[in-house]
């Protein structure tokens, strides 16, 4: 049982879980809809929910179960048995069987159609599947039976707390008649009643609480119920949401503590206010002339890699991954307890120190924060009796199975899968440059398979001049063009590859700027569109659109052009007050566009990537 | 594990203060080295030492061509900085070149990289900015350039340049790659004769290469340890960084760069073209087209320039002329460096100087204190050092005059650096001279353009 007890880790995502609703939180899916259309629900709620919660065996016992039984089920195989599993009803875990209601219902739930979420069947049926999750949990405290995955308790005390004191009278009020009309189905149900109340209470609690937050686009559709036991210890586990740079109180904070000077650019895009927006200029120079200051703070190996970040000179998602790992790796080797301070919490302090440096460098990618939670989760777990030595030692060696199972393995992997993919007399296009891309391309040339590729590339980084001048080198013939070009060139594709710097559990696709269009045009053709993306990288957020998080470079980048000197109508820009430019890092694809994405568990549809993110939680990437 | 606690980043400073240099008679003495000459009243060490503290450096190690400067220079660090740095005062043997300083402190140098600055260096570049620049190339060398000072040369015009960096000979030829990050040739002024000779390897790594003579080396290099030390142990008779070593490794990573490079198929057909370059043109030879332009990134052994902003100031005292240039730009141009406030007439007047009656002090002067001078003075762009005694109708301008000298009525001083205990008589008119400490100038003397010095006994 304790397999699913995984220990939190320290880190916050922003986004606890996603794409998941229950009868309670049904309000969730109207939410970017009219608030309007919620309060009635929060009356309507309890009566629905106290009584008769849709229960389905949550396949996350059911893959622990499988598991246990049959040791030798590959994890992709359980995982993909997930749904069908929901389907056959087995009753297990701490599952109260009476409780159960059929599972015809529960996939008549889920074909209710959601505005953004499981637009596909199958999604919809993993999405049910969460929801039991919670119930299970309920019911397994109102049997005291201690099975009960402890991180789900956690969240859920955390996840309901902002919302208390933020209720109007109105609405406490609707949660007091609610709160009352639960007691009185609780106390005909028995004796399990005032426990099973509850949930009901903390649903209405919540979908109350999010109709205030309404407005932010990116869909916390998941909060979840919890005990309203204040619990002061767990207080700070509450996920500070991400930094909001027009919140003028948290910037100054933030300034304060930041070590690198930062100068907030004149013409900041209105739109992008709530993003990092500094002048570039200053920055490297700022940096470079703190070398020394900052040798209390930062260790030289991640001042190297921050450095190297802030220019430019590493950059990718697994590149820069797997240098911030091997300078935390050295910071590791060089690190040594102060006295009187306990390893754990002193070196993750450290690394904490680290990983704000290289955010003022530049942000971190998702697989870079996947990365550190998996870090930090380590230290956490180190076991009491380790000395310091053998503590490092370890920790040295988890970063390096990391990197090379979690990456290069991965990377081997996905080139495997991908390479099946490829036929000869193929068209293949790519966009920038990706690495996963790149390494398909050179497997599938070494088998001897005959294609073409096509490399679309665009301003400013123009990335994909270094990939066409590798592949060429290889003997691979190639086909260069720019982003302008891809409505004439995509008629003699016959498959598209793409990188990405993330696939968030919506299985929307977080990339390159201009990978969205690419992908959007070799839809409009039929051309599949496959996404190369390691299981790592993998968010468990979700993101409708790519103003709320985004990266912003420098716009420099975009008003310069190398080598044309003439067109000088931009210089200056930055005095001129109704001017803003606008580079943005990166886009979202939403995954109508996405046929495929091959990743290290196999090649998948982008609505099951909600189902690896949840199933492989347990190996600390993610929360 | 064997290693230190963090130094400063793994970085150790190397300051190579010198000893009694040559170059800088008669200003120096047995009792002055040349690290201790005043500029605007402060030690010329002071500049890098405090630059270091600045720079949040903690640990030094002062470098010092024989015993006795070393004496000195330890009695008088220990004074000044005394919670501030924690410097180590080394001393070596003398002439045996800053190649050799380094050789023979290897022993203490335990770091990755090592920065090795100049103790002459008057400068505001910060140190981190240098050492960061070589960390993230994780370059061999990085060798911090910088334009040539803001004052003399540039006033007097462009042709001037050249000529003056023929004769001193410390300004260098130097070829930068296209994204002025690498240093592809260094040859200094005084070796350049009317062509440069430049290997076509050096263009077939590069792609291109831009000629530039308009930077000044300035003695603040970031050295690989490791690298260093084998270079130095290799090759025995090497005396200067600058002179022997800098080119050295410049040279040799060309070598391995052709190494590299030669197994790419790159085609570069008009070598032969660029075998002669007119010295001073600013010359980009696109040979190579924009996208192979990046072929050593994978090289290992890098040589890295820092160029300065050139709104910094930057110099380095090496030569007589340096040394009044020097301050004359501290308290005129670069006054920041100073650490004093100006005054309204912008010039610095201790309090306690006595000054007669019309007797004026100009702009961009500096008098410490108690000092006096008589009636009628008039003092121009001049720095006066401490209890100097100067009589009435003296005119000094342009001029260093260091501590306890004394200046007679009537005489004159243009341009000259008067060093301590200097007893100038009645009427003496001295002109773009240098007298050397303790000397006696005699009544109604005349001199233009001399080294006055006591006779050693």
């Amino acid at each position: 049982m304790d397999v699913r007890r995984v220990p939190r880790t320290v880190s916050n995502p922003k986004v606890r879980q996603v794409g998941f609703f229950a009868p309670g939180t049904q309000p969730d899916r109207s939410q970017p809809g009219p608030p309007a259309a919620s309060p009635p629900l929060s009356d309507a709620s309890p009566t629905e929910n106290s009584l008769s919660p849709v229960m389905i065996p949550p396949p996350r016992n059911l893959s622990t179960e499988l598991a246990r039984q049959f040791p030798h089920v590959l994890p992709v195989a359980s995982l993909r048995g997930g749904s069908r599993g929901a389907d056959s009803s087995i009753p297990v875990g701490s599952y109260n069987p009476s409780e159960f209601q059929s599972p015809a219902e529960a996939t008549d739930f889920s074909e209710d159609p959601s505005p953004h979420l499981g637009r596909r069947n199958s999604s919809g049926k993993l999405a049910t599947s969460l929801p039991a999750g919670r119930f299970d949990m309920e019911f397994a405290k109102q049997n005291n039976v201690a099975t009960l995955p402890a991180e789900t308790r956690e969240q859920n005390t955390t996840s309901s707390k902002p919302f208390k004191d933020k209720t109007t009278k109105a609405e406490r009020r609707a949660i007091q008649e609610a709160q009352r009309a639960a007691k009185a189905a609780a106390r005909g149900e028995g004796s399990k009643g005032p426990n099973a109340a509850a949930p009901a209470n903390n649903n209405t609690n919540a979908s109350l609480g999010k109709l205030k937050k309404e407005s932010s686009s990116t869909a916390v559709s998941e909060k979840r119920s919890g005990d309203r036991q204040p619990d002061k210890d767990k207080k700070k586990d509450v996920p500070h949401p991400r930094m909001q740079f027009d919140d003028t109180n948290r910037v100054e904070k933030a300034k304060k503590r930041s070590v690198v000077k930062q100068t907030e650019s004149k013409n900041r895009v209105e739109l992008f206010r709530h993003l990092p927006q500094y002048e570039h200029g200053a920055w490297l120079p700022d940096v470079e002339s703190k070398f020394f200051q900052l040798h209390n703070t930062v260790h030289p190996a991640v001042y190297k890699v921050g450095l190297s970040f802030l220019t430019g000179d590493v950059s990718g998602g697994n590149a820069r991954c797997i240098a911030m790992l091997k300078a935390f790796q050295e910071s590791i080797k060089d690190y040594s307890t102060p006295p009187e301070k306990s390893l754990v919490r002193d070196l993750t302090t450290k690394i904490n120190g680290y990983v704000s440096f290289l955010i003022e460098c530049r942000p971190l990618s998702v697989s870079m924060g996947n990365a550190i939670r998996f870090l930090k989760s380590q230290i956490t777990n180190l076991p009491l009796h380790l000395s310091e030595p053998e503590s490092k030692e370890k920790l040295i060696s988890d970063i390096d199975h990391f990197i090379s199972e979690k990456i290069l393995l991965a990377d081997k992997v996905i080139v495997n899968h991908a390479v099946t993919k490829i036929n000869d007399g193929d068209v293949l296009l790519t966009y920038a440059s990706s690495s996963a891309v790149e390494m398909v391309f050179l497997h599938a040339h070494e088998l001897g398979k005959q294609f073409r590729v096509v490399i679309v590339d665009s301003r400013p980084k123009l990335e994909g001049q270094k990939l066409l001048l590798r592949l060429t080198r290889m003997g691979i013939s190639c086909t260069y063009t720019h982003i302008n070009a891809v409505s004439y060139i995509m008629h003699e594709v016959t498959r598209v590859f793409l990188g990405a710097s993330s696939v968030l559990s919506n299985g929307t696709v977080y990339s390159r700027v201009g990978t969205a269009s690419i992908a959007m045009v070799a839809h409009q053709f039929n051309v599949p569109v496959l996404i190369c993306c390691e299981a790592y990288k993998f968010h468990e957020g979700v993101q409708l659109d790519s103003i709320c998080s985004n990266e912003l470079g420098n716009p420099d980048a975009i008003s310069k052009v190398p080598g044309r000197n003439e067109s000088s109508c931009l210089d200056g820009w930055i005095d001129t007050e109704n001017l803003q430019l606008l580079n943005l890092t990166y886009d979202l694809t939403p995954s109508d566009y996405v046929s495929m994405i091959i990743t290290d568990f196999g090649m998948i549809p982008p609505t099951s990537v909600a189902v690896i993110v949840r199933e492989y939680r347990h190996e600390n990437l993610w929360t | 594990m064997r290693r230190r606690p963090q130094v400063s980043m793994d970085f150790q400073i190397v300051v190579l203060a010198g000893g009694f240099s040559k170059t800088l008679l008669p200003l120096v003495s047995k009792d002055l080295p040349k690290a201790l000459l005043p500029v605007a009243d402060r030690p010329v060490l002071s500049f890098v030492l405090e630059l270091l503290e600045q720079n949040g450096i903690k640990e030094a190690i002062v470098v010092v061509e024989g015993e006795s400067a070393a004496l000195l220079i330890s009695a008088w660090i220990s004074r000044a900085f005394e919670d501030r740095l924690n410097v180590e005062v080394v001393a070596v043997r003398e002439d045996v070149g800053t190649a050799g300083a380094i050789r023979e402190i290897g022993h203490r140098l335990t770091t990755k990289d090592i920065l090795v600055v100049s103790g002459d260096l008057v400068t505001e570049i910060p140190l981190g900015a240098v050492a960061a620049v070589h960390r993230r190339h994780d370059a061999m060398v990085t060798a911090m350039l910088c334009s040539v000072p803001i004052s003399g040369p540039l006033d007097s015009g462009a042709s001037s340049v050249k000529d003056k960096g023929k004769k001193a000979g410390r300004l260098n030829i130097v070829g930068l790659d296209p994204t002025k990050t690498f240093l592809v040739h260094i040859a200094s002024g005084a070796e350049v004769e009317k062509d440069i000779r430049i290997h076509k390897g050096i263009l077939r790594a590069f792609g291109q290469m831009e000629i530039r003579s308009d930077l000044m080396d300035a003695h603040m290099y970031a050295f690989k340890r490791s690298a260093l030390l084998d270079v130095l142990r290799q090759n025995e008779k090497f005396h200067s960084l600058r002179r022997d070593v800098l080119p050295y490794l410049v040279q040799s990573q060309l070598k391995s760069s052709l190494r590299i490079n030669g197994s790419q198929s790159e085609e570069n057909g008009n070598d032969k073209d660029a075998l002669h370059i007119q010295q001073n043109l600013f010359s980009q030879l696109a040979n190579a087209p924009h996208l192979l332009s990046d072929p050593i990134l994978n090289q290992t052994h890098k040589c890295v320039v820092y160029i300065a902003n050139k709104t910094k100031y930057c110099a380095r005292l090496n030569s007589v002329q340096a040394f009044s240039d020097i301050n004359r730009d501290i308290v005129g141009d670069a006054n920041h460096l100073l650490g004093y406030t100006l005054s309204a007439q912008n010039n610095v007047v201790d309090p306690s100087v006595i000054l007669g009656s019309k007797t004026t002090v100009g702009p961009q002067c500096m008098v410490r204190e108690g000092s006096e001078m008589g009636d009628k003075c008039s003092i121009k762009k001049s720095i006066i050092g401490r209890h100097c005694r100067i009589g009435s109708n003296v005119k000094i301008s342009n001029s260093i005059i260091m501590n306890h000298v004394t200046i007679g009525d009537g005489c004159s001083v243009q341009g000259s650096i008067i060093c301590s205990n200097v007893q100038i008589q009645e009427r003496a008119s001295l002109k773009d001279c240098q007298v050397g400490a303790g000397y006696v100038v005699t009544a109604n003397g005349d001199y233009k353009g001399e080294s006055l010095a006591k006779k050693e006994k």
